[in-house]
């Protein structure tokens, strides 16, 4: 069959390529931790088909973790800008 | 029978077990993350940066996992998780205090 290069690594690669190429070049910050959801998929695939199961495990634990830290530090850092651009502004008029 | 299948068919090829795919796949994201670290669009801002560099994490650990090194795979993803923690952390910090980055 002309399909028969359609298994779980090749999906899983072309996923991972997908999301590198996304997190490159898309611009901010929160699209970017989309993409790199994306990337973790297809890297989970990949581990999954080399039957690494345990480590599989250990990757899908800390995946969202790491997603979640991304997401709390750039709110984060948003409000921190936001906050000094407020007070820079505050000065320049007083 | 494992043995047989791995004289026969070294690169697993056909089969689930396709380890090239997985190296070059490797090589590709560790060239292009590293790539995208250094002169990406928009690596001014420090976040952005450190976005980046996941994807560089991400094409080691395939490299790592071609030469089934387990214990070497898993402690890399733990680590990549923690130091992301850390650095994301002293770029707020920094950011909070106005230092120049």
């Amino acid at each position: 069959m002309y399909l028969d290069f359609i298994n779980l690594t090749t999906v899983s690669a072309a996923l991972t390529l997908i999301g590198a190429v996304g997190i490159i070049a898309l611009a901010k910050p929160l699209d970017k931790v989309i993409m790199f959801a994306l990337l973790q998929g297809g890297f989970i695939g990949m581990i999954v088909a080399a039957k690494y199961l345990d480590v599989a495990m250990v990757a899908a634990i800390f995946d969202p973790i790491s997603t979640v830290i991304l997401l709390i530090g750039i709110i984060k850092i948003n409000e921190v800008r936001k906050k000094n651009q407020e007070s820079q502004g505050e000065g320049n008029f007083v | 029978m494992r043995l047989e299948r791995k004289t026969k068919n070294p690169r697993g090829k056909g089969t689930l077990f396709d380890v090239y795919i997985w190296f070059y796949t490797g090589v590709a994201l560790t060239i292009m993350g590293s790539l995208g670290t250094a002169i990406g669009p928009g690596v001014k801002d420090p976040i952005i940066r450190t976005l980046n560099t996941e994807i560089a994490a991400v094409g080691v650990s395939l490299i790592f996992l071609t030469y089934n090194h387990a214990i070497a795979l898993l402690t890399f993803i733990a680590a990549t998780a923690i130091i992301t923690m850390i650095l994301l952390r002293a770029i707020v910090r920094l950011e909070e205090v106005g230092a120049e980055l």
